[in-house]
């Protein structure tokens, strides 16, 4: 600001700047403070409020142009495809999954060579010893004397004042009725992902989407095309969740702590679509009235119809 | 950051807002929505860090508009392009009164395409309510040169409009 620098008058930057209160306080402070004496620059400022005001009118005047629908939704679209693109990515550039690519890599390569397989069935019996899942992968890896030379070597380890001896010593010859029980296989962990696609057919002319529960986390996508079959689909972190289909469309089965997004295709021979998100008001979507390609997004947070 | 921000939520608040200020901006509502939507897209994308998001999305777009071979072929048609250029936009005028709204439209997009392109961004940006730094951000300069150029902008635009007021009133 000129006013601050020495100059006996402000510059019209400094006007434009006061006339915006965009000085700090002190600044126009003194600003205000010549302004209250100086006629000339008062007379300035009240020319650019006046210009101002009159810019600000004829620019008014110009149509108030509003984006049609179309090309609303064709922003909306390439915004959605921008976000599953990101997490896609985004997924895949994470730390654990990097880790995981590396370790997918690792034993791609290891296994495709017989020092290779050696090595991880060495590595397997080594670490979790002689039992039924290390005998399981040492024979799909056709490395069968690899748990015969760790056997021999626990026997000779073996202390001599332990029971039966010669029973510890030997190798154990495993039938079918002889093998201990294997114990229970842990349940699959999902991990984040994409579920396979689930179709689906109403038997009516709408269609039903029924979500058990508000999400913590995600966003429904409704894609209306012409498809001869509806099909749903959960995308990325679908541990717990679930798409069944019912007489009337599809159910959802979330749970509120559930995060993940979901991407149902309609097909557009139907009338209309129906969905409830958990105790929400059931939204109704005219499919006779939308364009082809056409996309809703619902937010499960809020379960409003975007 | 982008599941920290809710995209749709800021797509339908500033949308609208972007559109009609990229309209103005370029006269030509294909050209605005191209440029509102690579904003958004690229707010998914490259999500900024510590700017206010309609700052960013108003600034984003109209470097979209200056910055894209397509945006740099029209804007040579703007800056020589005729005053007859009909204004643009989607919503046409009416027919009562398309005349006269018609002939006022054209004098204020004829006046605003006198302007050089760094006036008319700081002027509408700042119609549209931005501050001087955030405006200063979308333009590439100071804060301080940005009341430079909306006094420079007032003036010329205040001098081409003047005239024609009162007869069109």
């Amino acid at each position: 600001m000129s006013l601050l620098t020495g100059s006996r008058h402000p510059g019209d930057e400094d006007l434009i700047r006061y006339m915006d209160h965009q000085l700090d306080r002190e600044a126009h402070r003194i600003m205000g403070a010549h302004l209250r004496t100086c006629a000339a620059c008062t007379a300035r400022l009240e020319g650019y409020e006046r210009k101002s005001a009159t810019v600000s009118e004829w620019l008014h005047l110009l149509p108030a142009a509003m984006p049609d629908d179309g090309k609303r939704a064709v922003a909306l679209a390439a915004v959605d495809r921008a976000r599953f693109r990101r997490r896609g990515v985004a997924s895949f550039s994470s730390t654990p999954m990097r880790a995981a690519a590396a370790v997918v890599l690792f034993l791609a390569v290891t296994l495709a060579t017989e020092p290779g397989r050696a090595f991880v069935a060495h590595g397997v019996v080594k670490l979790a010893g002689p039992g039924p899942v290390s005998t399981r992968l040492a024979e799909w890896l056709g490395q069968d004397e690899v748990l015969h030379e760790q056997r021999t070597l626990a026997a000779a380890d073996a202390p001599v004042a332990a029971p039966l001896p010669s029973v510890a010593a030997a190798p154990r010859v495993e039938t079918p009725s002889a093998r201990p029980a294997a114990p229970e296989p842990p349940r699959p962990r999902i991990k984040p992902g994409m579920s396979a696609p689930v179709t689906f057919t109403p038997a009516g002319p709408d269609v039903t989407l029924v979500f058990n529960s508000v999400q913590g986390v995600g966003a429904a996508t409704l894609w209306i095309k012409d498809v001869p079959r509806a099909n749903g689909q959960v995308v990325t972190h679908y541990a717990g969740e679930g798409l069944v289909p019912t007489r009337d469309g599809l159910e959802v089965r979330n749970t509120a702590r559930s995060n993940g997004d979901y991407i149902i295709t309609i097909p557009s021979r139907f009338r209309f679509i129906r969905v409830r998100v958990a105790d929400s008001p059931e939204i109704l979507i005219r499919i006779s009235k939308s364009k082809q390609e056409w996309i809703w997004t619902i937010n499960l947070q809020t379960s409003a119809l975007q | 950051m982008e599941e920290r921000l809710n995209v749709t939520q800021l797509f339908l608040q500033h949308y609208d807002g972007l559109y009609r200020y990229l309209v103005r901006l370029t006269g030509d509502a294909d050209l605005a929505a191209d440029a509102a939507q690579e904003a958004f897209v690229r707010l998914v994308e490259r999500p900024p860090q510590d700017r206010h998001v309609r700052a960013w999305l108003f600034a984003v777009a109209t470097n979209v508009v200056r910055d894209t071979a397509r945006a740099r072929v029209r804007w040579m048609t703007l800056l020589t392009g005729s005053p007859d250029r009909a204004p643009m936009g989607d919503v046409g005028p009416g027919p009562d009164d398309a005349a006269e709204s018609a002939e006022r439209r054209k004098v204020v997009r004829a006046a605003l395409d006198r302007l050089s392109w760094k006036e008319r961004t700081v002027l509408l940006m700042r119609e549209e309510g931005f501050a001087h730094h955030e405006i200063a951000d979308a333009v590439g300069t100071t804060t301080g040169s940005v009341g430079t150029m909306i006094a420079r902008a007032l003036n010329k635009l205040a001098g081409e409009l003047a005239p024609t007021s009162e007869s069109l009133r």
